[in-house]
């Protein structure tokens, strides 16, 4: 897609969004202690946001460019993709399993994905960097991580 | 009397030895981050910060000092030995710092960016000690009209760090504006924007926002690129430079210095800005300009003392006037208030056992960051070596804890995760994500600063521009505004004609 296009369209979807913040913010209008209340910021930078998208739209559609759209490596791509998805698992298995054994297979899992064989290194640096956090948080910063329903 | 409470606040430092031993961690970190090209200051602070919570105030803060300073430095290291400045301040230092690796003398290259840095972020360190307490004072005559102003000026600072689009910075510092407006108003208490989401009912919190914005859109980055980017091997040679070179540099370095922290101290100029600036300076002013670019060493003292000077600088404002001048002194304003201080003019009033110990913390970091600079850059270099699959994953999971620690919420994790994604994507159609930071920085002090006036005056808009001290700064943000757009404007016609010439050769 051409940045143009991107930028017309993104301009389109922020105008939408600042009419439907303006519209949100009404309902607050009149519960503060004067003419200004909580619905007047809100509804200030609404209608700026709608004016400068407004502006991006148009600037786009007559195909003058702000700034080149940054093309995306398609490998590199899915590969972030998957290593979301592995960050959603972690969070999920950091509330079950706790976050030292969470983090020691996430970090082993993450580094083979993106490349890593040796496994010393795997080992190496999932055992120690989750162990070193683990202490540091646990024992001298006195934060707690979760610890699992296991 | 600024002097006799820093002698205390020295005083107090050194009778707990624990401070100093923040403030090695908090350099050598700041280091270690700086010199890994991708990750900047701003992300190394927005990282680090977690592990500053449950520290005594003064030990947290002294450690971001550390972070703040060693960071600034730590990017000269690759930007001598790889050609790639770890962070946006030291992209000067390369110009003649990688001609000197180039000949066999980056060791040489990185003791005299060292012995600069040191030299010039002293410097900035006293001015803000001695400076920073005059501007807390004239500050004390603020009332709501005039810190709204001031809101308004530090918001026209968007022009400067708005990146290629203006206006795309326009829209997300309107953005992040709006973001500040959800939850409980502060004036009314009414629930705002929390699409019934109890966890938003005391708004985004600073700390995923700030991962998100800087941590994970970075780790994103690099995962996508890290395929097409080549590691580099370097190698590093004598670090200490003859005291005949040093002795010959110290003018270059000393006015380099004073350079960057006036330069720093100016909001929306920062330290990049200031090693160009210096560096210009010392290649006009040098007895060899024609030897800049080649490997000069006035050519790498100059921007390193410029860019750790600037480090002092930059907190004047912020810590006077509640004013962060780019993204990183924003992410330390942010620290401070978590740690539960407004930085501003009653910051100097109200909790002078906090602001006087940063100064003397800063100037010490100075002292700690020669001494480790100059030990530990061979170490430091190794650093860059390490596979970037490796440390991606660790960063990656840096964040996540971080987005975690701060509230125990596995929902902040979620936030920080989405708000990473939104910024990565902000990045590719070239939306700068730095003006988001620092108008959740200054919204709130916006909002209520504006309402506040408004009560006071009974709705009349004009009490903004009838008393002095907020029709000065409103008329200094439209300076701002007028002059930023005028110089990028400049700059675009420049690069036009560049890219016109560059296609007819």
């Amino acid at each position: 897609m051409k940045t143009t296009t991107i930028d017309m369209l993104t301009g389109i979807a922020l105008a939408l969004i600042s009419v439907a913040v303006f519209i949100g913010a009404g309902q607050y209008a009149g519960r503060g202690v004067n003419t200004y209340g909580p619905n007047f910021f809100p509804q200030m930078l609404a209608a700026l946001l709608f004016v400068c998208s407004l502006w991006l739209a148009v600037q786009g559609a007559r195909g003058v460019m702000q700034g080149q759209f940054e093309s995306i490596d398609r490998g590199g791509f899915k590969t972030l993709g998957v290593t979301v998805l592995f960050a959603l698992l972690y969070l999920g298995g950091m509330q079950v399993v706790g976050f030292l054994a969470a983090t020691i297979a996430f970090l082993y899992v993450m580094m083979w994905f993106l490349g890593v064989r040796r496994q010393v290194s795997l080992l190496g640096a999932s055992l120690g960097v989750a162990g070193a956090i683990n202490a540091i948080f646990y024992f001298f910063l006195k934060i707690p991580l979760p610890e699992g329903v296991l | 009397m600024s002097f006799m409470y820093l002698m205390d606040a020295f005083q107090t430092i050194f009778s707990d030895g624990t401070s100093l031993l923040f403030i090695l961690i908090g350099v050598v970190a700041g280091i270690m981050v700086g010199c890994l090209p991708g990750l900047t200051a701003t992300m190394g602070c927005a990282l680090l910060i977690p592990f500053t919570f449950s520290l005594p105030p003064i030990q947290g803060l002294l450690m971001l000092m550390g972070i703040f300073t060693g960071g600034i430095y730590g990017g000269s290291i690759s930007a001598i030995l790889i050609r790639t400045p770890g962070t946006p301040a030291a992209a000067a230092t390369l110009l003649d710092g990688f001609p000197l690796s180039q000949r066999g003398e980056a060791g040489k290259a990185i003791g005299i960016g060292t012995i600069a840095s040191f030299v010039g972020g002293t410097i900035g360190a006293l001015l803000m000690a001695f400076l920073a307490p005059e501007i807390a004072q004239f500050g004390l005559r603020f009332g709501p009209p005039e810190f709204f102003a001031l809101a308004i000026f530090g918001l026209s600072m968007i022009i400067s760090i708005s990146g290629e689009s203006l206006m795309k910075g326009a829209i997300a510092a309107l953005v992040g504006l709006m973001l500040t407006t959800i939850g409980f108003d502060p004036l009314s208490g009414v629930p705002r924007f929390t699409l019934g989401n109890d966890n938003l009912l005391g708004g985004i919190t600073f700390i995923p926002a700030l991962i998100g914005l800087f941590g994970f859109a970075q780790v994103f980055r690099n995962i996508e690129r890290m395929e097409l980017v080549p590691q580099v091997r370097s190698k590093v040679g004598r670090i200490l430079p003859s005291l005949k070179e040093v002795r010959s540099l110290v003018p270059t370095m000393a006015k380099s210095g004073g350079l960057g922290a006036v330069t720093g101290s100016v909001p929306g100029l920062g330290c990049d800005i200031a090693a160009f600036v210096a560096y210009g300076e010392a290649k006009r002013t040098s007895k060899t300009p024609e030897e800049f670019g080649k490997g000069s060493l006035e050519g790498v003292a100059a921007p390193e003392a410029a860019n750790n000077g600037a480090t002092g600088g930059a907190m004047i404002p912020m810590l006077t006037l509640g004013v962060p001048g780019d993204a990183v002194t924003a992410v330390l304003l942010g620290a401070l208030t978590i740690h539960g201080f407004q930085p501003g003019p009653l910051l100097f009033r109200d909790h002078i056992e906090i602001v006087y110990p940063i100064f003397a913390g800063m100037i010490l970091c100075q002292l700690v960051l020669l001494v480790v600079g100059l030990s530990g850059a061979r170490y430091f270099a190794k650093l860059i070596n390490i596979d970037s699959r490796i440390l991606t994953p660790i960063i990656f999971l840096l964040c996540m804890v971080g987005s975690y620690s701060m509230r125990f919420s596995f929902f902040d994790v979620g936030l920080a995760l989405g708000i990473g994604v939104v910024a990565y994507f902000m990045g590719k159609a070239k939306f700068p994500v730095s003006p988001i930071l620092l108008a959740l920085i200054l919204g709130p002090m916006a909002e209520q600063n504006m309402r506040r006036s408004l009560m006071l005056s009974q709705d009349d808009l004009s009490i903004f521009v009838t008393r002095p001290i907020s029709a000065a700064f409103l008329a200094l943000a439209a300076f701002m505004v007028f002059t930023g757009y005028r110089r990028f404007k400049k700059l675009q016609a420049m690069e036009a004609a560049q890219a016109r010439t560059g296609g007819e050769s």
